[in-house]
């Protein structure tokens, strides 16, 4: 499956959007595993071409070694087979707000995750659009207080159709919130799939609306798996109470991804190649202190990781994320000379660092030791607080759950731990 | 300073593109060259996953390498490249603006193995730089491919690390957007001009001595620029450049020959670099001319491949002045092959030892008009 695009200029506020879709080659490969959406076999001409370059066929026609088997044909979508498939769930949450006389909407980007009755739950990025809402809230301070009024959020759609958000629940940790919509329109819901499956290499696409808004809405930006239990961190400046929910710092697994993504996508869904769900778009890598500026390191949440924590939301408001009651590091971003000082066996890579055990916390209970470098945890292998940040939101309050270590002279311990 | 990007070699780089191929560079084959027979079709099936296996084998043979000044303090993080193992060590190409101001490196493996790495040389000019690393047993070295057989429009992915070491082995993938592309990091003598591979994959400050594979997992090169800006307020993007393999792998390996090092493994001397150097300063490939200063150079119009020859530096050691090639000379045969542009003099030049004679067919101007004349003269070290 062959697939070309050129996308976007964006000269002066215009857009010029040339977009020559898709040509579709049949090469020899045959991908048996990805059968769930729809075979496009022939070519997709192009659909609109602003600026008179016709970049495909050029493309196309001056590859003199491009051949064209026709014996197999690839079991695989295309973008925009899968584009299609998934735009009708993606959305816009918008953070409405009139402050001195002037209307401020702030969006950031969602999806419809499941339904309930006539009650669509819609995924998004917590701080993506708390943090909208706050500077459209204007002057906040540190420990100001917020109260989400109703109304002020709207879920829109790029067919057009606007309805009134409800908010349902946040899991800062994670950087997730869910809102709801209720109503009798059809809404189609997408396939989620399993981020577990993802491996480096995998092509994925994203979608969501850059913070230009509406002109922009559900662009479709196509990359690679580049690496995945990145573990995040982010501190929020702001102490904001939001219903029951506080910010503060949100310490979780992302995959990374080389897709373009832009501020106001956050939220929206990455696609694997079988037009399923397996992540939200949660931030990009900026710039370094020289002030250049990173080009397409993007990173979302794994969906695997929010199922729980969505399902929980759903149910009951909030996800409460249990404790083990270990302050950790990660042994891979040590130093040489940090491993010396931490006792490190030399054998000893990767995991994570015990470095303090709380009194009367579940670990303490397991009689887990201080020193020892967390290798597996829930059946998965660590190779640092993401894994373990990931396995967390899987599990809950009562649950136990096996702990594998090693202490400094390299020897193995297995804990039960009642969460 | 890890990646270096336009401000650097602002206005310097043009971007020429050269219709015929770079002859294939011929080097020491000695360590783990593999013939690129595959037939190399166009592969432009971007939507379909990277197969894991070549992913696999290929990141296993890229680190990173951190590098702390002499109080100890980081200073930076670039990536680098497995490319031959021997005895209990190995060793890694990288850039020279990795290690440049560094005084002691960290080598990161792709399992996060960390061991200390000592530079055994450098070669500036191509930036690039040679590490020697204990031997890692889970690493890989990397399969050496041919960048000559590179074509616009392959696909290819990038392996290193971009940002901070959370994101090790970065892997970003895209298409070759361009061929000899002509970049002089550090001068403009002919000898200083540098082939470049386009790219418009993500590569970002970090990835710098980091790995380029093709489809196949084979190493065609070393990704170290990228353009950041015109210099007005529009930031370029995917506008990245890696040094071809075949160039960097000269270099490498004539940076660890030149390196003397005792039995037991001690490095007594660097290992350093020789330039060719033909001694041509203020040179323009013909293609580049305008018909205006065609004109008014009276260059017949039937010549069109070829470089210009605007002067010449070094009055009286340049060896095309012993021979009394004076100002816009244009050079086009260079030992019997016919001279496309500055590209592929500069190649040809690169490849020819110092101490040898070449014979170059001019076109040399007398009286406001060229005679063809043949001149034989002695390729120097260069004294840049």
């Amino acid at each position: 499956m062959k697939l070309y695009k050129k996308i976007a200029a964006l000269v002066l506020g215009a857009m010029l959007l040339s977009s020559c879709q898709l040509i579709d080659k049949i090469d020899g490969v045959i991908n048996s595993t990805s059968s769930s959406s729809s075979q496009s076999d022939n070519p997709i001409s192009t659909s609109v071409d602003l600026d008179n370059t016709s970049f495909c066929q050029n493309a196309v026609n001056s590859d003199t070694n491009y051949t064209s088997s026709t014996s197999n044909v690839m079991n695989m979508s295309t973008a925009s087979s899968i584009f299609a498939e998934v735009r009708e769930s993606a959305v816009v949450v918008n953070a409405c707000y009139a402050y001195n006389s002037s209307e401020y909407n702030y969006i950031t980007s969602g999806f419809i995750y499941s339904k309930i009755d006539d009650t669509y739950y819609i995924v998004t990025n917590a701080s993506g659009i708390f943090h909208r809402y706050i500077s459209a809230t204007t002057n906040i301070t540190e420990n100001d207080v917020i109260v989400i009024k109703d109304g002020d959020f709207e879920i829109s759609f790029d067919d057009g159709k606007r309805y009134i958000g409800q908010f349902v629940g946040s899991y800062d940790a994670a950087d997730l919130a869910v809102f709801a919509i209720t109503t009798q329109d059809d809404i189609k819901l997408p396939t989620i799939g399993s981020s577990d499956e993802l491996e480096l290499g995998d092509s994925v696409l994203a979608i969501g609306t850059p913070s230009l808004g509406d002109s922009l809405i559900n662009s479709l930006v196509r990359g690679t798996i580049s690496g995945l239990g990145r573990r995040q961190q982010i501190s929020y400046n702001q102490t904001i109470g939001i219903k029951q929910y506080t910010f503060s710092v949100a310490d979780y697994s992302t995959f990374q991804f080389d897709a373009p993504v832009n501020g106001g996508m956050e939220g929206g869904p990455v696609v694997n190649s079988n037009g399923e769900i397996v992540g939200v778009i949660s931030y990009k890598y900026l710039n370094d202190s020289s002030t250049v500026a990173y080009e397409s390191l993007s990173l979302a949440t794994p969906i695997d990781d929010l199922k729980l924590p969505i399902q929980k939301i759903i149910e009951d408001g909030e996800f409460i994320k249990p404790t083990i009651g270990v302050s950790i590091a990660d042994v891979g971003p040590m130093t040489i000379v940090q491993r010396t000082a931490n006792n490190i066996n030399d054998n000893v890579y990767t995991g994570s660092y015990i470095a303090a055990v709380s009194t009367g916390s579940s670990a303490s209970k397991a009689s887990v030791g201080v020193g020892e470098v967390i290798v597996e945890f829930n059946g998965a292998e660590v190779k640092g607080m993401s894994q373990v940040s990931s396995q967390l939101l899987r599990l809950q309050k009562g649950d136990s759950v096996v702990m594998k270590t090693v202490d400094k002279s390299n020897v193995s311990h297995t804990y039960n731990i009642a969460l | 300073m890890i990646l270096r990007i336009n401000s650097l070699f602002g206005g310097a780089l043009t971007l020429i593109f050269l219709a015929s191929s770079i002859p294939a560079m011929t080097y020491n084959n000695e360590v783990n060259s593999v013939s690129t027979d595959k037939e190399l079709t166009t592969n432009l099936s971007l939507y379909q996953d990277i197969d894991n296996i070549v992913i696999e084998n290929a990141e296993k043979a890229v680190v990173s390498v951190i590098n702390y000044d002499k109080n100890g303090n980081y200073y930076g993080l670039g990536s680098g490249v497995i490319f031959k193992s021997e005895g209990s060590f190995q060793y890694l190409i990288t850039n020279y603006h990795v290690v440049e101001d560094g005084a002691t490196f960290e080598v990161v493996s792709w399992d996060m193995q960390r061991v200390y790495g000592i530079v055994i040389g450098y070669d500036s000019i191509q930036d690039c730089a040679v590490i020697r690393i204990p031997k890692l047993e889970n690493a890989n070295v990397a399969v050496i491919g041919d960048s000559s057989l590179v074509v616009v429009g392959e696909e290819v992915f990038a392996i290193g690390n971009p940002a901070d070491i959370s994101l090790k082995n970065t892997i970003t993938r895209g298409i070759v957007s361009g061929l000899n592309r002509v970049v002089n990091e550090t001068g403009t003598y002919l000898e200083q001009q540098k082939h470049a591979i386009q790219l418009d994959l993500a590569i970002n400050p970090g990835n710098s001595g980091g790995a380029l594979f093709n489809e196949y997992g084979e190493l065609i090169g070393i990704n170290t620029l990228k353009l950041t800006s015109d210099g007005g307020t529009a930031k370029y993007e995917g506008i990245n450049l890696a040094l071809p393999i075949s160039d960097m792998f000269l270099a490498a390996n004539r940076i660890l020959s030149s390196a003397i090092i005792a039995n037991d493994g001690t490095l007594l001397q660097n290992g350093t670099y020789t330039k060719s150097s033909l001694g041509i300063a203020n040179f323009y490939s013909l293609r580049d001319i305008s018909l205006s200063q065609r004109n008014q150079l009276n260059i017949p119009s039937s010549v069109i491949s070829g470089v210009l020859v605007r002067n010449i530096y070094g009055v009286l050691s340049n060896p095309l002045n012993t021979n009394n090639i004076g100002e816009d000379s244009i050079i086009v045969s260079y030992n019997g092959t016919n001279v496309v542009d500055k590209v592929q003099l500069r190649s040809l030049v690169y490849n020819t030892l110092i101490g040898t004679n070449v014979s170059l067919t001019i076109l040399k101007k007398v009286n406001n008009s060229y005679q063809t004349i043949v001149v034989t003269t002695k390729i120097v070290q260069s004294q840049y």
